[in-house]
């Protein structure tokens, strides 16, 4: 009860930061979701110290803990998209389990890789000193 | 039909619950409340003949938290700061790459396999964590709800690829390993990363996120080339 006491108030305030968000994106006419704008908005103002991360700590938590109810009114709506439990169903677990593969493997070599391009770096200058 | 379409709301909260509740008891992906949730909202809306669309009208609140679960990746964002800034030329290469990988691989197989083009349009923020996705889809005029179900997989599909990924790259590093759980497997990769300790689980966090930023800097400018393709 308590956790939930003190998550509430912080919720409201992600919730400004939301609107705000939203409202910029109406009023600029941006494509970007308000929502990323409002996530922008937050973190400038955690950055200036504008807003405390003690203030908003304990509501981004429960929020990220409950996250799944969120989803679910969205996933519901595969009702919409009845071709998704036949043989193109499979098809998409294959594009799912192709796509995700390449994109794990590549962004796991590259950062592997630069790691090691800038730790052979470090080694040089050691050595040159 | 009103009794009904007034209990939406409720009737998901009471059944997340109850899933949460069965899921500890039994573990695993198929009594995930993610599934077992869904499942029992549509048996209801079967049952009772109650339309998607008012459905969704009653319990659209939800929907709107996904904009405020959004702005609280700040939080997150702001704790990994001093990791991405240390690390930033590392970060941002291997997650660009990684992203436009997605954004590419995602719409030419769709096509190549013929799901057809609101499929494909779809499939691009499929690499992002859910909630972004969601909006991102429905910023450039694709479906949220398969994009939704996109995102899912993807996740279950990259946590059990993983280790056979770590494996076979070589990858020993965990700030790499970290980095390819959250861009690959967003959020419950990021689980994974934890696992492997502090520095794999921050940088998998600031994978999901400054990932899923970065994909919408990709989508915007390959969206219009993306568009005359299909059309």
């Amino acid at each position: 009860m308590k956790k939930w006491l003190q998550a509430i108030p912080q919720m409201l305030l992600l919730l400004l930061f939301s609107w705000l968000g939203k409202t910029v994106a109406a009023v600029f006419h941006l494509h970007v979701p308000g929502s990323l704008i409002g996530m922008m908005l937050l973190f400038v103002a955690l950055q200036a110290g504008w807003v405390r991360l003690t203030w908003v700590e304990a509501g981004a938590a429960l929020l990220f803990g409950e996250m799944i109810l969120f989803f679910v009114p969205t996933i519901v709506g595969i009702v919409q998209v009845p071709w998704l439990l036949g043989t193109k169903g499979l098809l998409v677990l294959l594009v799912v389990l192709s796509g995700t593969a390449l994109v794990m493997v590549s962004t796991g070599v590259i950062a592997e890789r630069l790691h090691r391009m800038r730790e052979g770096k470090r080694r040089d200058c050691v050595e040159r000193v | 039909m009103i009794a009904w379409s007034v209990c939406s709301l409720p009737l998901t909260v009471l059944f997340y619950w109850l899933s949460k509740r069965i899921n500890r008891r039994r573990p695993g992906l198929l009594f995930s409340p993610a599934v077992l949730t869904p499942a029992a909202v549509i048996g209801v809306l079967a049952v009772s003949g109650l339309p998607y669309e008012v459905y969704i009208e009653n319990a659209s609140i939800l929907h709107e938290m996904l904009g405020v679960v959004t702005v609280a990746f700040a939080v997150p964002l702001y704790r990994n700061w001093p990791i991405l800034a240390a690390n930033w030329q590392i970060i941002i290469l291997s997650l660009a790459a990684g992203s436009l990988v997605s954004i590419i691989a995602g719409v030419s197989t769709t096509m190549l396999v013929g799901l057809g083009e609101t499929a494909a349009i779809s499939v691009i923020p499929r690499s992002v964590t859910m909630p972004i996705a969601v909006s991102l889809s429905q910023a450039i005029g694709g479906v949220p709800s398969l994009t939704a179900v996109f995102c899912m997989l993807t996740s279950y599909a990259g946590v059990f690829m993983a280790p056979m990924i770590i494996k076979r790259c070589a990858l020993n590093r965990p700030e790499s390993i970290g980095l390819m759980y959250g861009m690959g497997a967003h959020v419950l990769g990021m689980v994974k990363a934890f696992e492997r300790g502090d520095l794999a689980g921050s940088s998998s966090t600031l994978a999901v996120i400054a990932g899923a930023l970065i994909s919408v800097v990709w989508v915007f400018l390959l969206l219009p080339a993306i568009q005359m393709w299909l059309a």
